[in-house]
């Protein structure tokens, strides 16, 4: 595979949220503003772009049976780091992100990514699939908390932009399902449509 | 006093603090195995076994390993490490006793 | 072998990744504890407004930062509090000033449920308790002289924050005290003096040795009580004060006459130590 799709496999063909429906928890929870969901999209890409690329690094030391525990071992390890980074440089955002910031350890989409990808390829291109499928997550999470957050809040990135009345529904978990099915339905539709047209 | 304590952290894990309708966590695998009952059943099984020993150990290695040691800043690695340990004991402790529970690998 | 390979595969791999932890651990410690020191500072500055610098004071078990104004008087008291609400513990932080009345409180910490309980954080439901003093703390429906509306459908949270504000004036009390005596030590020069106190069967007297403001040494001169209660008193009272250097302490146990007198002698010889404190060295031994 050319490197280039690998990296944008992740963005759209194979986007962890969309097509491949993992990695929801922490983009339901934490995408009330577009902020608080970007901060969680950069943690989450570099986390999965450095444990994908040092497991492809390692992967000719692991045999099978110890894939699980060293995938562990490295995915927590950078999530300590991310962490730790983030109490002691962006405390307010690491507050706002709470507990989120450690569950990133056990991430579905990273530890899918690893198991399935990082582990038989090189290390180039799994690092260019990390980041592809991170700065995919990163995409959507930031759209469904800028539409959270616009519609339930009357913000954008905190400056006000008020139309009218907010509807306080997209900023409670309800909202966060509504808004993703939506996405997710829209994005069947692209596809069922690409379908079609080759049929044609 | 004590035990009216327990049961109250008992009733408001299952419903004031329910994992995923208040929390939000464990959505992935929520999603994925509600599809069939069986399924459901199993899952829900192995999470409570799970759940329930990975507690109670990482709560004696937090507080009898890490804490004495000021090592706080490893619970990360050490409680996903036990975890991923416990998942695959009790998976295969289900495989062997009620087997068909489990179809998929747990996760 | 194969087994101990891959253990050891493991291990290195778990120990880089331990160290590699660790070394970003100890860079990133000081910036974040630099942090919360300013966050604390911040959370006690805004409950009790004036003060510009904190004293931490710790006593026995218990703990309390004095706050300090521009001109170093003293303004009031910070008292950490906690008390166990719906969820588990409430913790809060109550401002007192050194009148007695309520100059700010904060909820530090709470489980309480979601949309109900949660809603003690409000400043809605905080700000009632400013400028009020102890005798104002309760709910209004329990209580008539209650100065407190509780939350609806809340009201164990409420009563919850309600406790934890009366044990904040217990800890004001206990502080206020506890520096009181620290002072008065202070003001005592060095020496040793006598006192006398009323024991069970007659007079008690001891001599107290003080140093460097801290009572370093009791010494019995004469007493008369019965011997079994004297063990007691005798085995309990002096070592409590001398570690404590609060010379206010609780009698012992089915003692309570003899050592009242013991204390008693001791208070007295704080006394004399304190009057002797203005004027020229104490009598001698």
């Amino acid at each position: 595979m050319n490197r280039f799709r690998i990296f944008t496999n992740g963005l759209l063909k194979e986007n962890p949220v969309l097509v491949l429906a993992t990695g929801l928890c922490p983009l339901l929870a934490v995408s009330v503003t577009a902020i608080n969901a970007l901060c969680m999209g950069i943690a989450t890409a570099l986390v999965l772009a450095f444990s994908s690329t040092t497991i492809s690094i390692l992967r000719r030391l692991t045999p099978e049976q110890l894939r699980l525990p060293v995938s562990v071992v490295v995915i927590s390890t950078f999530t300590t780091i991310v962490d730790l980074v983030m109490s002691a440089y962006f405390p307010v955002l690491h507050r706002a992100l709470g507990i989120f910031v450690p569950l990133i350890a056990v991430n579905c989409i990273i530890m899918n990514r690893t198991e399935v990808f990082a582990y038989r390829n090189k290390v180039l291109d799994s690092m260019l699939d990390g980041l592809g499928m991170g700065l995919g997550f990163l995409f959507i999470i930031l759209i469904i908390g800028s539409l959270r957050e616009r519609s339930g809040n009357g913000t954008f990135f905190s400056s006000s932009q008020f139309i009218g009345y907010p509807a306080i529904i997209m900023v409670l978990p309800p909202g966060a399902f509504i808004a993703l099915g939506f996405l997710m339905g829209l994005a069947q539709w692209f596809r069922n449509r690409q379908v079609t047209d080759r049929h044609e | 006093m004590n035990e009216l304590n327990l049961f109250s952290i008992f009733i408001s894990g299952m419903i004031i603090n329910n994992i995923v309708l208040i929390w939000f966590i464990g959505l992935c695998s929520f999603l994925r195995v509600s599809v069939s009952l069986e399924a459901s059943t199993g899952m829900g099984i192995a999470i409570i076994f799970v759940t329930t020993i990975s507690s109670a150990v990482s709560w004696i290695v937090y507080n009898y390993l890490l804490k004495p040691y000021n090592l706080e800043f490893l619970k990360i690695i050490v409680f996903v490490l036990f975890i991923a340990l416990f998942i695959q004991l009790v998976a295969r402790f289900i495989k062997k006793n009620i087997p068909g529970l489990i179809k998929s690998s747990g996760n | 072998m194969d087994l101990l390979k891959k253990t050891l595969i493991l291990a290195l791999i778990a120990s880089i990744a331990a160290i590699v932890v660790t070394v970003i651990y100890l860079n990133t410690k000081p910036v974040i504890y630099a942090h919360n020191e300013a966050e604390f500072f911040r959370i006690q500055k805004s409950i009790l407004k004036g003060a510009l610098k904190f004293e931490e004071i710790i006593m026995q078990d218990e703990l309390c930062y004095m706050g300090y104004d521009s001109a170093g008087r003293k303004t009031g008291l910070v008292l950490p509090v906690s008390s166990i609400g719906y969820g588990g513990k409430v913790e809060m932080m109550i401002g007192i000033d050194m009148a007695g009345i309520i100059t700010g409180l904060r909820i530090i910490n709470q489980n309480e449920t979601p949309g109900l309980g949660s809603k003690i954080e409000k400043s809605s439901f905080i700000s009632q308790f400013t400028e009020l003093t102890e005798a104002d703390i309760d709910l209004k429906k329990e209580n008539p002289a209650g100065k407190i509306d509780a939350i609806t459908a809340a009201t164990i949270s409420s009563r919850t924050v309600i406790n934890g504000v009366k044990n904040g004036f217990n800890l004001y009390n206990n502080c206020i005290n506890y520096t009181r005596k620290k002072e008065v030590l202070n003001r005592i020069a060095a020496g040793t003096y006598r006192g006398t106190g009323e024991g069970f069967s007659g007079q008690i007297v001891v001599e107290v040795v003080v140093a460097e403001n801290k009572i370093t040494a009791i010494k019995i001169i004469r007493h008369q009580e019965t011997e079994q209660y004297w063990t007691k008193v005798k085995s309990g009272i002096p070592g409590k004060i001398l570690k404590s250097q609060n010379i206010e302490i609780d009698t012992v146990t089915g003692a309570t006459i003899t050592s009242q007198g013991l204390i008693d002698a001791i208070h007295n010889a704080i006394e004399a130590g304190e009057e002797a404190g203005d004027s020229p060295p104490p009598m001698s031994p």
